[in-house]
């Protein structure tokens, strides 16, 4: 039972950037991808929600692949993805931005609504239901974004830099939403963050990319306190 | 005042078929200019099926439509998706629906012949005075459709859900994807009603002029210019751009002679794509991140 991303190869037309990645995210747990701009992390994530071909290496979830389906079949299986940048449809509402997210989650219904738990606890969300999403800010289309997320009732989430743009105060309550998302839906997630440090302080298990492979891996209290990653991504000197 | 009436209804023969490329536009960014070739075929449809006593017009109109939605969501998967492979700039679609209106356009000359056959099928004959004008009641009834047609999509677009997710697609179709749905079977459906439409324009206009293989190309330069008029990212732009397209055109043909009311409905064109190039109900398409 989990994600897998098995020897994984791909690319944009003829730059391959991706080198074989490996990794694994189980069902519950939450795993931080780390590493510099440019080293892949948005190119892994796209790849696995379908949005990029892959080259070769395989995609499993419960062991059988689906490296070849569609993106909108990825989605609906319950592999959801938070997108850089949030991509909120910009001239829908709050409430049309979460109604599409359900849209996902069509057929696997059943058991409490996972958005009802969310709106309760951020009661913004419900404050700016028919709020059109170009209107709001970073951090509130960031919650958006997540709860969107939610709504299409993900067994594995990948988070593309969602602290991104973001002050550390609105990062703290997107990390303390992330860790909500993880206790009520029991999905798996995968965090790729470029700010290292809240991401492998959050997560069970860390990998490091660099130039498209991966460096390091194993516990993140472990990735932390090794020394490249002090160096390299948390601005301790060496 | 004639001219005025007379134009407002032609306006609506040239808005309803406006709206098929207005929907195509909307969620998938591409024209499909076969659109006068669909007109043709949903007409002969029509036609082919007239003697089928046992099915009242409505259901031959139905024939019609659904013959055309199938080839339309057909020509969408097979001639338009493979020829935008590359991203916005890729127009390759242009020519490949180009080429669909000539091989349609030939098939149905070499099945029908080139000359006009008349239609019966949903005609209403005789003309109604509306403000001291005679019009003929059969346009006044595509005019009226116009209208319909436009409500129902407008409330169609705010109040149910495939309206709602083709919202969605118009503005983001990758993150639509990431939903669960497909851009590309949006693209199909909206493909089969905009030639629906289409069809359903063709048959109503054919019962005026006779249906015949070239039947849609008049058509088919007035409705763009209407729909590029009003704007073709907006459901409303189609009425607004087929009054404005509609009455200027048969208001300077009624003062100065025919050919140059077909001259200032495209000068109309050219000032409004100087001025909003977006049309005048459209949408700037928004710069996302
Ligand atoms: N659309 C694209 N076409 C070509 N190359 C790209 C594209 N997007 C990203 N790249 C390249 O792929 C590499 C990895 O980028 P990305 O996955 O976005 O890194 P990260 O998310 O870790 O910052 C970079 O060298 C970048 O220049
Ligand atoms: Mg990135």
């Amino acid at each position: 039972m989990s994600l897998e991303v098995d020897r994984l190869e791909c690319g944009y037309d003829r730059a391959p950037i991706l080198h074989g990645v490996s990794l694994r995210v189980g069902p519950g747990e939450l795993v931080a991808v780390v590493g510099s701009n440019g080293a892949g992390k948005t190119t892994l994530v796209r790849t696995i929600a379908g949005l990029l071909t892959v080259r070769s290496g395989d995609l499993r979830v419960d062991g059988s692949s689906f490296a070849r389906t569609s993106a909108a079949r990825r989605a609906r299986s319950g592999i959801v993805m938070v997108p850089e940048g949030r991509r909120l449809f910009p001239q829908l509402t709050v409430g049309e931005n979460i109604e599409m997210g359900r849209r996902a989650a069509r057929g696997r219904t059943g058991g409490e609504d996972p958005v009802a738990a969310l709106l309760d606890a951020f009661p913004i969300l419900t404050e700016r239901w028919d709020q059109q999403a170009n209107l709001l800010s970073g951090g509130e289309q960031q919650m958006v974004a997540l709860t969107r997320a939610v709504a299409a009732r993900p067994r594995y989430l990948l988070l593309d830099e969602p602290s991104l743009g973001l002050s550390p105060l609105k990062t703290l309550e997107v990390f303390r939403l992330i860790e909500m998302i993880r206790e009520r839906t029991g999905a798996g997630i995968l965090l790729v963050e470029q700010m290292a440090d809240q991401a492998l302080q959050a997560a069970d298990r860390a990998y490091v990319l660099e130039l498209g492979r991966v460096s390091m891996e194993g516990p993140a209290a472990e990735v932390r306190a090794s020394d490249e990653v002090r160096r390299a991504y948390l601005g301790v000197a060496g | 005042m004639d001219a005025l009436v007379l134009g407002l209804v032609l306006g609506g023969l040239y808005a309803l078929l406006a709206q098929s490329f207005v929907l195509t536009f909307i969620t998938t960014k591409t024209l499909n200019f076969a659109v006068g070739e669909f007109v043709a075929l949903g007409a002969f449809v029509v036609l082919a099926v007239a003697g089928w006593s046992w099915l009242p017009d409505v259901g031959k109109l139905a024939v019609g439509v659904l013959v055309a939605a199938v080839v339309g969501a057909a020509a969408y998967r097979f001639l338009v998706v493979p020829f935008m492979t590359e991203g916005e700039h890729d127009v390759r679609w242009l020519l490949s629906t180009v080429a669909l209106s000539f091989v349609m356009l030939n098939l149905i000359t070499n099945v029908e012949g080139p000359s006009p056959q008349r239609s019966e099928t949903a005609r209403l004959s005789g003309a109604v005075d509306v403000l001291g004008a005679g019009v003929s009641k059969q346009q006044l009834l595509i005019a009226v459709l116009a209208v319909v047609v436009t409500v129902l999509l407008v409330v169609a677009s705010k109040k149910t859900s495939a309206g709602l997710v083709m919202r969605a697609v118009s503005q983001d179709p990758e993150t639509t994807s990431l939903m669960g749905v497909s851009p590309r079977l949006v693209g199909m459906v909206t493909y089969a009603v905009a030639m629906g439409i289409a069809a359903l324009t063709g048959t109503l206009y054919a019962a005026t002029v006779g249906a015949s293989p070239v039947m849609g190309a008049p058509l088919l330069v007035a409705s763009i210019a209407v729909a590029v008029v009003g704007g073709l990212s907006s459901l409303w732009g189609p009425l607004l751009g087929g009054a404005l397209y509609g009455v200027l055109s048969e208001v300077t043909s009624y003062e100065f002679g025919a050919i140059w009311g077909e001259t200032a409905g495209l000068l109309l064109v050219i000032v409004v794509l100087v001025w909003r190039p977006q049309g005048l109900l459209g949408r700037r398409t928004e710069v996302k991140l």
